[in-house]
């Protein structure tokens, strides 16, 4: 999504939950996350604070696509 | 052996011995290594800058558009030089790593985080964030840079009408520094640590003050019968 594009803006705005991590405790967590969903596992239901971060922040969601690029092909 | 076949890091190997690379060790092997002193160690280091530039290399590439002033010695070296932060990071928090993922997907995470942030950081180079962006401005600023006219009239009212609800919730209910940090962080996409400036405060500090306005922006939308939905419908590609 380009930066300003509505979707990101309202993306991050209906996405937002009462209680959120910040992205220094998503980014803390992030490779577990990418490798529990790499695996198989249900990284949503292990890590759902992190499902929802990403859901409304672009930047973690750029870095996600990233690392989950990177380490498919280890 | 693996080998690479990345056009970029194929004539341009230098201290990158990409034929040297060893299959990938297990999470101990590399804690162990790295730990270790003397030419174990040296090897741990070698293989782990390796993964790390490639890593590098491959995210750079995939964006860029966004670095078209650099040429493909100018690219390696900057992933190179992203790659040998990455790994004094990686040597510093050596003790933080929990052993629940992969050690190189643990190690990745701090080139690409390294990589968005230098991006961020060359886009904004040259732009003033002193001068907040005034509230009036955003509208217009949001449909040029997403390049949303709609062709048609009923649909560009509805998109406008969503709008000036969108200002004058912003006006009316954020404090001016959620403003700040909601205009800056997601429309402008600034980076951070900028942003933390601004405010004169931390970044966590930031994302919370953006994490309120959000919050408040959410609740006020609902209030005024703009759902997710029916912005999708609207904005024809899903919001």
């Amino acid at each position: 999504m380009p930066p300003g594009s509505p979707r990101r803006l309202f993306r991050s705005i209906f996405n937002t939950q009462e209680e959120e991590i910040t992205c220094a405790m998503c980014l803390d967590l992030l490779d577990i996350y990418v490798d529990a969903e790499i695996t198989g596992a249900d990284a949503v239901a292990l890590l759902p604070y992190v499902r929802w971060h990403l859901d409304c922040c672009h930047r973690c969601h750029e870095l996600y696509e990233g690392l989950r690029q990177q380490a498919d092909q280890v | 052996m693996e080998r690479s076949c990345n056009p970029l890091l194929g004539p341009m190997l230098g201290s990158v011995q990409m034929e040297a690379v060893p299959q990938t060790r297990a999470n101990p092997d590399w804690l162990n290594a790295l730990r270790d002193a003397g030419p174990v160690q040296e090897q741990a280091l070698q293989e782990l800058r390796g993964y790390l530039v490639r890593a590098a290399v491959t995210y750079l590439e995939r964006r860029r558009g966004r670095l078209a002033e650099l040429d493909s010695a100018d690219l390696l070296q900057l992933a190179q030089d992203l790659a040998q932060e990455a790994l004094l990071e990686v040597l510093t928090k050596l003790d933080a790593f929990r052993g629940e993922s992969r050690f190189t997907t643990w190690a990745y995470k701090f080139v690409i985080n390294l990589g968005a942030e230098e991006l961020r950081r060359r886009r904004w180079q040259s732009v003033s964030l002193e001068a907040p962006l005034p509230i009036e401005d955003l509208p217009p600023l949001i449909d040029s840079l997403s390049n949303r006219e709609s062709p048609d009239p009923e649909q560009a009212l509805l998109r406008k009408s969503v709008w000036e609800t969108l200002r004058r919730i912003i006006a009316d209910d954020l404090t001016e520094r959620q403003r700040m940090a909601l205009v800056t962080l997601i429309i402008q996409d600034a980076p951070v640590k900028e942003v933390a400036q601004l405010l004169k405060t931390t970044s966590n500090n930031v994302y919370k003050i953006l994490h309120d306005a959000r919050k408040k922006l959410k609740r006020r939308l609902l209030e005024e019968a703009i759902t997710p939905e029916y912005v999708s419908d609207l904005f024809g590609d899903g919001a």
